[in-house]
């Protein structure tokens, strides 16, 4: 008798959990289906990255959890790169090594990849790079408008230990609504890595290897940011 | 008080995810994922694939359960051997794409497997589940073995919510692969180096 008074308490707490394990958040990318109209892309890029060396953050929070060095981009993907920088030792090594990029740009390298890419695959997705989102009247003029946040690049630890390796990264954020039914396609963030896997002070020593790694690792991202409007996969979600 | 306690087992079980028995996931690539794509543009190909070695810092398990404190409760581990399943994710992307998985080949494909990892991060309300897949592929030439390209892929899936289960996990680290496996199809060099 008592257990019956107390079933319909137990029904909604039960059925908190049991939609609590839904998620708040899931990041989308477009699919073939999300893409079938799509031939138009009005693209805007804001200006508002930053160059950062990651040794410290993302890496405690890893090692704390896992007892091991594996996973840091992960973490550091999910803790949020903006509020990377928060250690003194990773800020004095960014001033330190900002000077070496001046004269390159970033952002610049890039679109130069994401167009390129588009242009070797024959462009089947027309794309204009737009320096602001255009007005509503403008908009109608593409099927799709999609931001494209360069939000950091530089160079980040991916294997942790007595000698942590570091390799060039890019962090990127797009969000892309269809701008007839202002439907939300595409909204995910990445961190794009380099290929070299060495130490600070091997960068620090030869900057021209330093440069060739951050800027391969922002091509890439440029270069995967367009594979995923080339080659989209699976069904609409 | 007697009466109280299979509810409050219960509520306690869905609440922790029974955070201190070990899990098993059936992380796969999905065969429906496979499309056809840069790849296709080789001409068919005869490939094999070695098994791939493991070189994760852990081999034993794909991650840790953990509990409110951020204490390790009990290990996460995949059905299938790691290596098999990136193996198998990459066979099925070549079948798909044209390419003969056959004896004799014109092509071999060697590589690392250096990260499988799921992991979540506890916050106040919410939790964030993260997956990375990391591997290393060589493309070697069938008949001489001289490396044609070697490259680094690496794949990141995180999804925040209230709680999650198994099924979350799974959903998660299969995404991690489906974007680490993007990446592998629609690099124009490997295309270029298939094409040598």
């Amino acid at each position: 008798m008592l257990g019956k008074r107390r079933a319909p308490c137990l029904v909604p707490i039960l059925a908190l959990l049991w939609t609590g394990c839904g998620p708040i958040h899931t990041p989308l990318r477009p699919t073939t289906e999300d893409l079938k109209a799509v031939k138009r892309v009005g693209v805007v890029m804001p200006d508002e990255g930053r160059f950062l060396v990651i040794l410290e953050t993302g890496k405690d929070n890893r090692a704390a959890m896992a007892g091991a060095a594996f996973g840091v981009v992960g973490a550091l993907l999910a803790g949020g790169i903006s509020e990377a920088l928060t250690s003194a030792r990773d800020r004095e090594t960014t001033e330190r090594l900002k000077p070496h990029l001046d004269g390159w740009s970033a952002p610049a390298t890039f679109v130069s990849a994401f167009e390129g890419a588009l242009r070797d695959a024959g462009q089947p997705v027309e794309v204009r790079l737009l320096d602001r989102d255009p007005a509503p009247a403008d908009r109608k003029q593409y099927d799709a408008i999609a931001t494209i946040r360069l939000s950091a690049w530089g160079l980040k630890v991916v294997l942790a230990g007595a000698h942590d390796a570091l390799a060039g990264f890019a962090h990127v954020r797009v969000d892309m609504a269809r701008t007839g039914d202002g439907t939300t396609i595409w909204d995910e963030q990445n961190i794009v890595l380099g290929q070299r896997r060495q130490t600070i002070g091997q960068y620090e020593r030869d900057v021209e290897m330093f440069r060739d790694e951050v800027a391969e690792a922002v091509k890439s991202a440029g270069y995967q940011t367009a594979t995923i409007l080339l080659y989209p996969r699976g069904k609409a979600k | 008080m007697t009466e109280r306690m299979p509810t409050l087992f219960a509520v306690a079980l869905l609440a922790s995810g029974c955070a201190f028995t070990d899990a098993t996931l059936k992380v796969r690539y999905d065969e429906a994922l496979a499309a056809r794509g840069p790849l296709s543009s080789v001409e068919p190909r005869r490939v094999e694939i070695t098994p791939f070695a493991d070189k994760r810092p852990e081999i034993d398990k794909i991650g840790w359960k953990k509990n409110g404190y951020g204490m390790k409760t009990a290990s996460i581990f995949s059905e299938k051997p790691v290596p098999e399943v990136v193996r198998n994710a990459l066979a099925l992307e070549l079948a798909k794409n044209g390419h003969l998985l056959e004896p004799d080949p014109q092509v071999k494909l060697t590589g690392d497997v250096t990260e499988f990892w799921f992991h979540s991060n506890i916050g106040f309300f919410t939790i964030e589940f993260v997956g990375t897949v990391g591997i290393t592929l060589n493309v070697l030439d069938g008949k001489t073995g001289e490396v044609v390209y070697s490259r680094a892929y690496q794949g990141n899936y995180n999804e925040k919510s209230l709680g999650g289960l198994d099924g979350t996990w799974e959903r998660v680290l299969n995404t991690a692969l489906e974007r680490m496996m993007h990446q592998v199809v629609t690099d124009v060099r490997l295309v270029q180096a298939l094409k040598r």
